[in-house]
């Protein structure tokens, strides 16, 4: 009895080294992961040349800046360049883009996609984001846009 | 003569046993399933907090000097990673938290996630996160309370069996899913 109490421990302290190890040897895949055959393309050349990129499937590299804090449906990628970033979002459940990502270096793909925001949209979402930040909420300073995002397919994060 | 019905009596066995068995699983699927169904509500699985913080404004415009100073003024550790999200703005991730400060205003907000206790944990099996063996767990496990179901109507014969009142319940709980279905195309 004694002897099958100790090969079973055995076997649990092997099988969780074999799962710890594992675990940090790979990057976490979410959804349906990157493509090897994916061009990847940095994010300061989606935003500045736009229209090269529209309906093309694509990957982008770099630190996760934001994660929808709620059900993990989006994921904020910061550009190459300051002050750029640029979102990947799925449909709400089809994958969850984890909150402990952020600040870790993640590969992310998708269709490049465009979004444009009316100004009634824009002062909601200004008005959201500012009561989210604390933030002063001018809407004379809000107007209609464009927004550029990756319709998710899968990201894969370090 | 008939022979006696001992199949009956093997199905209550396995039930009591099975049941047993899934007793563990079902309070891992039950109590995620409530908070896992109110998602829309909350993030079941992680707290968020912020908290403002204060200090000695940065003047200097270089990334890098605001960065050291920051790290000196909060007393913070080296950043897992750190980026400019907008003019003036320097964001610093850390394990389970980051901060977002405006250099020249002397101002910053630390963001905490913290896991939600035991919450956290059996959310994580529910979702399959895990992945790997424990796909196919969850699945043993599913296919454990298909026959708990099914064993369930056998049990009993009689007035309190299937045929008898069991009938009402069951036709209950078949309709309650019908409705649903019929009610959110």
């Amino acid at each position: 009895m004694q002897a099958l109490s100790s090969s079973l421990g055995a076997l649990l302290i092997s099988l969780s080294l074999v799962l710890s190890v594992n675990a940090e040897a790979r990057p976490q895949k979410v959804g349906q992961g990157v493509s090897e055959k994916t061009p990847e393309v940095k994010v300061s050349d989606l935003l500045e040349k736009p229209r090269d990129y529209l309906g093309k499937t694509v990957k982008v590299r770099g630190v996760v800046s934001g994660v929808c804090s709620h059900r993990g449906c989006w994921m904020k990628i910061a550009g190459d360049k300051p002050f750029q970033a640029i979102r990947i979002k799925v449909k709400d459940g089809a994958m969850v883009f984890p909150a402990d990502a952020k600040g870790k270096q993640a590969v992310a793909q998708g269709v490049f996609q465009e979004l444009k925001i009316s100004r009634e949209q824009a002062l909601r979402w200004a008005e959201h984001q500012a009561k989210m930040h604390h933030t002063t909420f001018d809407p004379e300073k809000v107007t209609a846009k464009t927004l550029y995002q990756l319709a998710g397919t899968g990201a894969e994060i370090e | 003569m008939k022979r006696p019905r001992r199949w009956r009596a093997l199905l209550r066995q396995l039930h009591r046993d099975l049941g047993y068995l899934a007793f563990g699983l079902t309070l891992v699927y039950g109590i995620s399933g409530l908070a896992v169904n109110h998602m829309a509500d909350w993030n079941p699985s992680l707290r968020f907090s912020q908290h403002p913080l204060r200090f000695e404004p940065i003047h200097d415009p270089d990334p890098s000097a605001q960065l050291k100073s920051l790290q000196r003024q909060l007393r913070l550790p080296e950043p897992r990673a750190s980026v400019q999200p907008a003019e003036g703005e320097i964001q610093l991730f850390y394990e389970g938290y980051s901060i977002l400060a405006t250099p020249r205003l002397g101002e910053a907000t630390r963001y905490t996630t913290t896991p939600r206790p035991i919450l956290a944990q059996v959310n994580q099996l529910h979702l399959n996160h895990p992945k790997g063996w424990w796909t196919y767990a969850a699945d043993v496990y599913a296919l454990l309370l298909l026959f708990l179901a099914v064993s369930g109507l056998f049990m009993l014969r009689g007035p309190k069996g299937l045929l008898g009142r069991g009938k009402w319940f069951v036709g209950l709980g078949l309709l309650l899913p019908i409705v649903a279905w019929l009610s959110f195309p």
